[in-house]
């Protein structure tokens, strides 16, 4: 049987035991390192667990070199973690010590065929990449893709303690509690580049409607928007009830992030944008003047 | 104090033609250095490249806007390479360099893994840190500003090491100023192939990379049927089905 390490993120735990989840509906043998200052809940059944404070987190150079002599005792076929930049930071680190393959941004995994094949959308194109590996183990950084449950059984893990001697740096840690929760909203209303800096309409619109606010990488890179809300392949993988986009053309980096979406409303005044192939209800409108126009009636409303 | 500009010549924009230019990234990267320089003018700053050799005549500007050499890394041997084995190929020339901080920009547009640097630095056995929000480079140290999201990390990071930095809005990336474009730079520019870098021709290129594309396809959207409305019938559409979801009131 197939074995897979999946490394947990100590700064996203949560969404590490979806991944977790997420691998075990597969026919692997799943297994977790656990870094960090880790709680009973966040361990699954079989854990490996290497006790370390923020400042020896922060020394990734020791840390892949003690995490990459860990997996060389080992045969593992795929080492994977999620897709979170201080993963990613690391991982990358550790694929490079073991001299394996490495790829970004995975968005299904194939066990079935003879080698093991990875999905993930290319940047340019509407095209997906079939990506293989000449040697294992495999590392992948995975986008979340969401809805996975894990449940917890606390008497049955058989928790294997790594001892290490990583050098804590000197570094001032600042933790950002992020309250935006774009993967669990039903709701989620969408800007792009064709909305303009006018993020403050969709942000009224939010508060009118209980949804959230959420933009593709276009309006993250302008400095529009947060980059913790945006959707798309290098953002959040969502499933809401209703995405409404708004000015958005509908690149695949963008689509990949918001296609499972039960019901999509584009509004976009270019009648041959991307995205109003997959959307259920197109508005020809711009987005601006059509923001106004929606607030104005649900002013009206109230 | 070297400095070295790890940067990535791109086609990113589909809407243009297919023209080679800097990575954008990389450019707020190498512009970082540039400043630096302009205050400590006993810095040297040079930009390699893993590139195509038709960029030779672009990288004549770097020298304009201040760079002291350039370094082109170019064989058909190394093309098609994964990250894994550009890396390989970058730092077997930085191996027998000498420098005190490589800087890069945090990703590229074309493939938005950002994984390069880190196997550089990893392969050099150097300290190394992405999401660079900031940095202050000083005589002994270097001061950055990490941003991974859900933490930051504001730390002293020792010499030499890799800084892979965000694009940042409070600087613009200078252009070459009008007297200096028709600067000489011959010798300022070097091109180097495989004969001479002389990188294991099994662990580089399509063949060599530990990774591969097994192939590439179309993406089959799923067929929707849509309904196209006016901005007037849209908006009664949509606020009726808000209504009906329970979204308004």
């Amino acid at each position: 049987m197939m074995r897979a390490l999946i490394i947990s993120d100590p700064f996203a735990p949560k969404t590490s035991l979806q991944l977790v989840a997420q691998l075990q509906q597969c026919d692997i043998r799943v297994e977790q390192l656990a870094i960090g200052s880790v709680v009973n809940e966040e361990f699954f059944k079989w854990t490996y667990y290497m006790d370390l404070n923020s400042q020896q987190l922060i020394n990734l150079k020791q840390l892949a070199q003690v995490i990459g002599d860990f997996i060389k005792t080992q045969k593992y076929d795929i080492v994977c973690s999620i897709a979170s930049s201080y993963m990613r930071n690391l991982i990358a680190r550790i694929s490079a010590l073991l001299k394996t393959g490495l790829v970004a941004d995975v968005t299904a995994i194939n066990f079935e065929s003879s080698q093991i094949e990875l999905i993930r959308p290319t940047h340019q194109d509407q095209k997906i990449a079939t990506i293989c590996s000449r040697n294992l183990p495999l590392m992948m950084s995975i986008r979340n893709q969401g809805n996975y449950n894990y449940s917890h059984k606390i008497d049955d893990f058989n928790l294997v303690y790594i001892h290490t001697s990583i050098n804590a740096l000197s570094a001032k840690q600042t933790l950002t509690e992020s309250t935006i929760e774009l993967e669990d909203a039903k709701l989620i209303i969408a800007g792009g580049n064709g909305l303009g800096n006018n993020f403050d309409l969709l942000f009224r619109l939010e508060d009118y409607l209980h949804g959230l606010t959420a933009g593709s990488k276009r309006s993250v890179d302008n400095g529009w928007l947060a980059k913790e809300r945006q959707v798309g392949m290098s953002g959040k993988i969502v499933k809401p009830k209703i995405y409404i986009a708004i000015g958005i053309e509908g690149y695949i980096h963008h689509i990949v992030g918001m296609q499972q979406a039960d019901f999509i409303i584009s509004i976009n005044k270019n009648r041959t944008a991307a995205i109003n192939t997959i959307s259920d209800v197109v508005i020809e409108a711009d987005g601006k003047q059509f923001c106004d126009q929606l607030l104005m009636a649900l002013t009206a409303l109230k | 104090m070297k400095i070295i500009c790890l940067v990535k010549y791109v086609s990113c924009d589909s809407s243009k033609q297919k023209q080679l230019v800097i990575n954008e990234d990389d450019n707020y990267a190498l512009e970082i250095a540039l400043r630096y320089k302009d205050k400590n003018q006993l810095t040297t700053i040079e930009v390699v490249t893993m590139a195509p050799a038709v960029v030779e005549l672009q990288t004549h500007d770097l020298i304009r806007k201040g760079v002291d050499y350039v370094t082109i890394l170019s064989d058909n041997q190394f093309r098609a390479s994964d990250t894994y084995a550009t890396a390989l190929i970058i730092a077997s020339y930085l191996k027998n360099v000498t420098y005190d901080l490589i800087l890069s920009g945090n990703e590229t547009c074309d493939g938005n893994t950002g994984h390069v640097g880190i196997q550089v630095a990893t392969l050099l056995d150097i300290d190394q840190y992405s999401y660079a929000k900031q940095i202050d480079i000083c005589e002994t140290e270097l001061l950055a500003e990490i941003d991974y999201g859900q933490v930051q990390y504001q730390m002293q990071v020792s010499y030499p090491c890799l800084i892979s930095c965000l694009k940042t809005k409070t600087i613009r990336p200078r252009f070459v100023k009008r007297t200096n474009r028709k600067l000489p730079v011959d010798s300022k520019v070097q091109v180097i192939n495989n004969q001479q870098l002389a990188v294991d021709a099994t662990q580089i290129g399509l063949k060599g990379s530990p990774t591969y594309v097994k192939k590439v396809s179309q993406i089959t959207l799923p067929a929707k049927q849509q309904i196209y409305l006016s901005s007037q019938d849209g908006l009664d559409y949509l606020l009726n089905k808000l209504q009906s979801e329970g979204y308004i009131r």
